[in-house]
C-alpha cells in the first residue's frame, strides 16, 4: 500500500522533471560510487600488491600483478609466527566483543529503563572513561594488574578491551533502549516471563544489531 | 502477572550491574585515581620516588611540546567534525532519496574502512603517501601531473591535514551509519508533506532531517570529540609525531614521556592534564545541546 503510494508519486514527479531528475540521479550515483571506491580501494591495492615481489612493486606500484605470487605468503607463514598472532587476536576479539556485548547491554537496560538514585552519575561514570586515551593509563594499569597478579595471563588484555570498549558501546546501546516502546516488557510481563527472561529473551534480541555495533567498533 | 518482572527490587538491579561496575572501576577508574595520585611525585620507576607538589602541572602549562600536541589534537577534531559528520550527512542525505541505486552496497563499504584496525590503517597510508612508490605519487605520473608530487608526510605545514584524511576516511562509514539510523526513524510522510509544498532536497535536509536528529547529531559530536582527543594509533604508525614535532598529539606525547624518557610522574600530570581538556570540550560542545534537551522535553 504504502509502496504502491511512494510509485505513483515517483510517476508523477519523474514525468514533470525528467531531464532534471536523470541527471541528478546520474550525478549522485556518481559521486557516491566514487565515494564507495576510494572507502575500498587502499585495501584492494594493498590485498593484490601483496601478490608482487618486490621489483615488480617498485617498478609499478599501481598496475595488477602479472602472476599470483604466494611467495610473500609462505615468507610471512614460515618466518614469523604469524598464525599463533591471528589465533590470539581472534580469540581476544571474540571474547572482548562477548563481553562488551553482554555487560553493556545489561547496564544500558537498567541505565535508560529506571530512574533510581545515582543514575545520571553512574552513566556519567561510564562515559568519563571515553575521554582519556588507554595508551596514556598504561603504568598505572601495569602496575595494578601486576600487583594483582592478573599479569602475563592469556586472558590479560580482554580487561582492558573490555573496560575501554564499554563507554562508547554504553552511549550508542543506551539511546537505542531507550527507543524501545516499553510495552514490549510489559506483553512479555503479562505473559508470565519473569524479570531476566524478559531481559535476556525478550529485549536483548532487539537491541542486539545496535548492540553489536557498538561492541565490534573498538575492539581489533 | 508477577510484579517483580517489571519492577525489579533494588538488590535485582543493583546484582546485574555490579559485574560491569566492578570490571570497569578496576580498570579504567582506579588507574586514573593512582594517575592523579603519581602526577604530584618525580618518578622514573626506580625505588626513589619524591612529593614535589604541583610541580608537573607547573611544568606542564609551560611544555610547549604538550600546548603544540594539544593544538594538533584541536586541528584533527575540527577537520574530522567537518569531515567526518559533515561528509556523512551529506552521503547520508544522498542515500535517503529515491535516487540512489545500490543503497546498501554503498552502506556496507563506506563502513567497511571502520571495522580495520587503526594499526593497520595508519601502515596502508603510509604507503599510499610514500614519496617514491605511493598510491598518490604514481597516480600523479601516471596523469602527468609530477610536478604536484610531493613528500605528504615529511612537509610540516601540510602534514595535520595529511593525517587527518586518513582519519576521516576510517570513520566516514562509522558516521554514516549512525547518521542514516536516526535518519530512518523520521516519518516519511512529513518529506511527502514538505514536498507537496515544493521543498527542494536541499531544504528537506536543512529544515527537516536537521532538526529531526539533532540528539544523534549530538552524540555523534561527542564521539568525534571523545575520539580525536585520545587519537593515537593513527599518528604512532604513520608519522611517530614527526616530522620533529609536528604531527605530536597528546596521546603519543604521554607514550613517549612514559616510555622512553621514563618521566613517569610527569606524564601522569599529562593524563590527568588530557582528562581535563577533554572533559572541558566536551561540557563546551554540550551547552548548546542542553538547551536542545530542554525544548524536546516542553
Amino acid at each position: 500500500m504504502n509502496k504502491n503510494e511512494t510509485r505513483t508519486n515517483q510517476v508523477k514527479f519523474e514525468t514533470t522533471n525528467k531531464v532534471r531528475t536523470l541527471t541528478a540521479t546520474i550525478i549522485s550515483n556518481f559521486i557516491l560510487i566514487l565515494f564507495s571506491f576510494t572507502c575500498v580501494f587502499p585495501i584492494i591495492w594493498v590485498l593484490y600488491s601483496s601478490f608482487k615481489t618486490q621489483a615488480e612493486f617498485m617498478l609499478n606500484p599501481v598496475g595488477l600483478p602479472s602472476r599470483l605470487n604466494f611467495a610473500n605468503y609462505f615468507q610471512v607463514l614460515t618466518q614469523t609466527n604469524m598464525d599463533l598472532y591471528m589465533l590470539n587476536s581472534f580469540r581476544n576479539t571474540v571474547l572482548a566483543v562477548l563481553g562488551i556485548l553482554l555487560l553493556s547491554f545489561i547496564s544500558c537496560y537498567f541505565l535508560s529503563r529506571f530512574r533510581f538514585k545515582g543514575r545520571n552519575f553512574l552513566y556519567n561514570y561510564f562515559v568519563i572513561g571515553m575521554l582519556i586515551p588507554l595508551h596514556a593509563l598504561l603504568v598505572p594499569l601495569y602496575i595494578q594488574f601486576k600487583n594483582s597478579h592478573l599479569s602475563n595471563h592469556w586472558y590479560t588484555l580482554l580487561f582492558p578491551y573490555i573496560a575501554f570498549g564499554l563507554p562508547i558501546a554504553i552511549v550508542l546501546v543506551e539511546s537505542y533502549i531507550a527507543s524501545i516502546p516499553r510495552e514490549l516488557e510489559e506483553a512479555a510481563a503479562i505473559d508470565g516471563s519473569s524479570f531476566s527472561r524478559t531481559l535476556f529473551g525478550i529485549v536483548l534480541p532487539v537491541t542486539t544489531p545496535n548492540s553489536s555495533y557498538g561492541s565490534y567498533h573498538p575492539v581489533f | 502477572m508477577k510484579k517483580s518482572a517489571l519492577h525489579p527490587k533494588s538488590g535485582t538491579i543493583l546484582a546485574y550491574m555490579l559485574p560491569t561496575f566492578l570490571i570497569y572501576t578496576f580498570v579504567v577508574i582506579v588507574p586514573i585515581i593512582s594517575a592523579i595520585r603519581l602526577s604530584f611525585y618525580n618518578w622514573s620507576g626506580g625505588k626513589k620516588i619524591t612529593y614535589i607538589g604541583l610541580n608537573n602541572y607547573v611544568a606542564l602549562l609551560k611544555d610547549n611540546v604538550f600546548w603544540q600536541s594539544f593544538r594538533n589534537n584541536i586541528t584533527i577534531t575540527v577537520l574530522c567534525f567537518i569531515g567526518q559528520i559533515g561528509l556523512a550527512f551529506i552521503l547520508a542525505s544522498f542515500l535517503q532519496t529515491r535516487m540512489i541505486k545500490w543503497k546498501s552496497f554503498h552502506r556496507i563499504v563506506a563502513y567497511f574502512p571502520a571495522t580495520i584496525s587503526a594499526v593497520v590503517v595508519g601502515f596502508v597510508w603510509s604507503f599510499v603517501y610514500n614519496y617514491d612508490y605511493g598510491l598518490i605519487n604514481t597516480v600523479l605520473g601516471i596523469l602527468n601531473l609530477s610536478k604536484w608530487a610531493k613528500p605528504w608526510l615529511d612537509n610540516p605545514d601540510s602534514i595535520m591535514y595529511a593525517v587527518s584524511i586518513h582519519i576521516i576516511w576510517q570513520y566516514i562509514g562509522f558516521y554514516m551509519v549512525i547518521i542514516l539510523a536516526a535518519m530512518a526513524s523520521i516519518e516519511k510522510s512529513i518529506y511527502e508533506m514538505a514536498e507537496i509544498d515544493g521543498a527542494s532536497g536541499f531544504q528537506k535536509a536543512i529544515s527537516i532531517t536537521l532538526p529531526m536528529i539533532k540528539n544523534t547529531l549530538a552524540v555523534t559530536v561527542m564521539l568525534c570529540i571523545s575520539g580525536n582527543m585520545k587519537i593515537f594509533d593513527h599518528i604512532y604508525t604513520m608519522t611517530g609525531g614527526g616530522p620533529g614535532n609536528s604531527s605530536m598529539v597528546m596521546a603519543l606525547d604521554v607514550y613517549k614521556t612514559t616510555f622512553i624518557k621514563s618521566q613517569y610522574g610527569y606524564a601522569s600530570a599529562m593524563s590527568v592534564g588530557i582528562l581535563v581538556l577533554s572533559m572541558l570540550l566536551i561540557f563546551i560542545t554540550r551547552i548548546p545541546t542542553m538547551s536542545w534537551r530542554k525544548e524536546s522535553d516542553d
